[in-house]
């Protein structure tokens, strides 16, 4: 093989002409969405699909289910590093990358999303400290930040790399410190995870988003940390099953994934626990004070339907699935549970961005229907494609998977 | 490492003495495009003559303060035909008062579009206290315009006018001054 | 509500309007007075209120009966300039602000980031955003109110209550000499106050018992819109006819003698 110097010693990778072939369709998918990005920086945002009432849109739910999703970098790290659950070594590399690419992607969008971005500066500049979405604007970037500094060690990993001493020595320092990072990660993490959820609660002109809360807080503040951190280690573990049926290779063992799928049921189900609490309180202290009825929240589109897919089949299916161990043991069960977990994610956070908006709040005023066009789809799908390659570019090229010369003996 | 027996300490400070000279000097430079003023004025000169702003920098809707730049009409009052030999003053009357055409002023402490600045409100401050003492000054200072914003160099700055109006518990809401 | 959200800030004078619903005929003279006086672009998109510029919206109202009971009413709806704004605490850049003597909630064009939170929490819909770059017509550039701002695209931009109107006769108050904190009746109004034909439109200061808004903001017809929320609106509507002041609000079945 051309690149066989660059690779992880003793494992396989697939031809570099096939490779090639794969990066080129992702190349071609990111061409795709850097047009639709050209047309937004040169003409304007009125290209897409958003409107006065419908300002956020796929890109916000975009940006809040994948930063909910890359919880699994600090909270596998919080895990690994604070609470000392060393089986977790196995899949931390990917955890951190996914994690890194989930924030990264995150910030691409929401460059696209702001209407000024060169003065997106003046988040830190001019900070209202009074602002859910200040908050937000700290933690993101500086946890980028840390995410960087946790991804270059795995980057000096690379056989090549690792040759030369400077970068070796560099690589061992980094990993000493790798705990500090993983507290400062954790510590940032939750909090803009919750912001991201405080930003929707404290809207009081919007009850479908309204929540009381403790002190500062709404509760949708706590539900957003703790809906992140049940699904980032599952999404972690998914995306490791991914590479592996792309590869036809074992990459982490399966009492690994399971612990992750055992972690993510027990925090579902505190979740759970509490987003029922919620809902019910906001339906009947909330909703009336506002004068609504629970009914009034939905229509024929946005329906109740959508509640119970995320509280239902999103929610209580797969939190009996992983927390059960016979039917955890079972691959299929256990990959269809964490599937459903996150897509039970998603469903929350579009819902909490995207009908939010929906409802007419002035009993004159009419439902209206979101629907993104094709340069959202395609810038989103633009950060999906970065990411894939990022991942494929570190399979090929880094040791992340410590037991993966193991597995596959 | 190696890099420490090469030069020692020398090239680090060769750096930064690079970038401040940089930072400090040429970059400033590049910003700003220097504008001159069309025709040489003393304002020193004037007031020894008249004594006051207003005469020539009134405006009707502000009731006498201060507030715009001299039509070629105020200029006409005195220098209908050249009262001195200058050769500058032969030319301001020949290229703009006999063809009565406006001298092309350049406003170097103009506000942008979004504030609202109202000279009457500010009528109790001496005119030197934010024009930095022009009326002593013998000639015209030239205008530096930010490449970047647009901004001249020597515009008040928002924080200049928060730091006064502290001072004198002076609203700072936004909409004092902007609009 | 927690109190964190809420801003308790008092001010000597407090901008409002009320609006007669009863007068109004939705003639529309208000919006285009609005657009005129604060340099809002023409634009391709004008016909889709989802996309289009407008600082005031005039909405119809039904009351949903069949004839003969059938009735309508129309509605202008300028920035309510919330006592209590939903829009001002979100903001993570101090882009809008209500801190002014007035009360009228600031919207500052070069330092908003077009972050569209704003419009998020504004029930109202009185936030828009400015999609494409403005494009004036050729020569109708001149007809810019000069003490207005332009604004560019990927910013937000609502009502002001022409606050530009305000610092003028500020301005003409300290040139007569007279306290520039207390306008005369009428000193100030804004554009579409002054444009509407049946006088739907009263503005003026709600705290002095000398303009007329005092008493018809306390009138028993009076109704502000989503008062439950908390929002505090600065805008006062009027009607007489009970189903007009119910659509002011939200009410649920137990509350149903509420707003009649």
């Amino acid at each position: 093989m051309l690149d066989e110097p660059l690779l992880p010693e003793g494992v396989q990778r697939c031809s570099p002409a096939r490779f090639l072939v794969w990066i080129t369709l992702l190349v071609a998918v990111v061409i795709w969405g850097a047009v639709a990005a050209f047309l937004i920086f040169g003409w304007g945002l009125g290209v897409t699909g958003l409107n006065n009432y419908f300002g956020f849109g796929l890109w916000i739910t975009f940006d809040l289910a994948v930063i909910a999703l890359g919880a699994g970098a600090f909270f596998s790290g919080f895990l690994k590093y604070i609470l000392g659950i060393d089986e977790l070594k196995n899949i931390i590399n990917l955890a951190v990358i996914v994690g890194f690419l989930c924030y990264s992607g995150a910030m691409m969008l929401l460059v696209l999303d702001i209407g000024q971005p060169l003065r997106a500066w003046f988040g830190y500049w001019h900070a209202n400290v009074h602002s859910m979405l200040t908050e937000v604007i700290f933690c993101i970037t500086c946890y980028l930040i840390v995410l960087t500094i946790e991804f270059i060690p795995i980057i000096l990993e690379n056989r090549q790399i690792h040759k030369i001493s400077l970068f070796r020595n560099l690589a061992h320092n980094f990993h000493i410190v790798m705990p500090l990072f993983a507290a400062v990660g954790t510590f940032l993490s939750f909090f803009h995870q919750g912001s991201l959820g405080g930003m929707y609660g404290v809207l009081f002109g919007r009850p479908f988003a309204l929540r009381e809360g403790f002190f500062i807080w709404p509760w949708t503040f706590f539900l957003f940390i703790l809906s992140a951190i049940a699904s980032g280690p599952v999404f972690t573990m998914l995306i490791s099953r991914l590479m592996e049926s792309f590869t036809r290779r074992s990459l982490v063992p399966y009492s690994t994934k399971e612990l992750l799928g055992k972690i993510s049921g027990f925090l579902l189900c505190i979740y759970l626990f509490f987003k029922f609490l919620d809902t019910w309180a906001w339906a009947t202290g909330v909703l009336p004070r506002s004068g609504f009825s629970f009914e009034e929240m939905f229509n024929q589109v946005y329906g109740q339907w959508l509640l119970w897919l995320e509280l239902g089949l999103c929610g209580v299916v797969p939190a009996i699935m992983l927390v059960v161990p016979t039917l955890r043991s079972r691959p299929g069960l256990l990959y269809a549970a964490s599937f459903l977990t996150c897509a039970g994610v998603v469903v929350n956070r579009f819902v909490f961005t995207v009908q939010t908006l929906a409802i007419p709040v002035m009993p004159f005023d009419q439902w209206y229907t979101y629907i993104p066009n094709w340069t959202e789809w395609a810038t989103s799908a633009m950060v999906v494609s970065y990411s894939a390659i990022v991942v494929s570019l570190a399979h090929r090229y880094l040791p992340l998977f410590p037991k993966e010369r193991q597995l596959n003996a | 490492m190696s890099s420490k027996k090469k030069g020692g300490i020398m090239p680090f400070l060769l750096g930064i003495a690079a970038a401040l000279v940089v930072g400090w000097i040429i970059f400033p430079k590049v910003l700003y495009v220097q504008e001159t003023q069309p025709v040489r004025f003393s304002h020193k000169l004037h007031m020894e003559q008249i004594g006051e702003c207003n005469l020539c920098h009134s405006n009707r809707e502000e009731r006498a303060y201060a507030t715009r730049m001299p039509s070629t009409k105020d200029c006409a009052l005195c220098h209908y035909t050249a009262l001195t030999g200058s050769s500058e003053e032969k030319e301001l009357v020949r290229e703009y008062i006999k063809k009565d055409k406006q001298v092309p002023w350049k406003a170097s402490q103009k506000q942008p579009d979004n504030v609202y600045f109202s000279h009457l409100a500010h009528k109790d401050l001496e005119c030197r206290q934010c024009h930095f003492d022009m009326e002593n000054r013998d000639n015209l200072p030239p205008k530096y315009v930010n490449r970047l914003t647009g901004y001249t160099k020597t515009t008040m700055k928002m924080h200049e006018c928060e730091r006064c109006h502290a001072r004198e518990n002076t609203s700072n809401a936004c909409y004092v001054c902007h609009k | 509500m927690s109190e964190s959200m809420q801003i308790h800030e008092h001010f000597q004078i407090k901008w409002g309007m009320v609006i007669d619903v009863d007068k109004c005929t939705g003639c529309g003279a208000c919006q285009v007075a609005c657009q005129a006086e604060n340099n809002i672009p023409p634009s391709q998109q004008s016909f889709d209120r989802l996309r289009s510029v407008h600082w005031l919206y005039v909405y119809k109202l039904e009351n949903g009966r069949p004839y003969p009971e059938s009735d309508i009413a129309y509605l202008p709806r300028p920035c309510m300039q919330c006592g209590n704004p939903s829009c001002a605490s979100v903001c993570p850049v101090i882009a809008t602000t209500k801190d002014e003597e007035g009360g009228i909630v600031s919207q500052i064009y070069p330092r908003c980031i077009g972050c569209r939170y704003c419009m998020a929490a504004c029930p109202y819909h009185s936030r828009v955003f400015n999609w494409f770059d403005p494009v004036w017509p050729k020569g109708m550039e001149k007809t810019l109110t000069p003490y207005v701002s332009v604004r560019p695209r990927g910013v937000v931009e609502k009502c002001t209550f022409c606050h530009h109107r305000f610092q003028l006769a500020k301005r003409r108050a300290r040139a007569e000499g007279r306290d520039p904190h207390h306008l005369k009746e009428d000193e100030y109004i804004p554009a579409c106050a002054e444009a509407c034909p049946t006088g739907a439109i009263a503005f003026g200061d709600l705290h002095n018992p000398e303009h007329k808004v005092h008493q018809l903001s306390r009138s028993e017809h009076a109704f502000r819109i989503l008062e439950r929320l908390g929002t505090e609106p600065q805008v006062y509507y009027l009607s007489r006819r009970p189903w007009v002041r119910r659509q002011g609000d939200n009410y649920v079945q137990k509350d149903q003698q509420r707003g009649e």
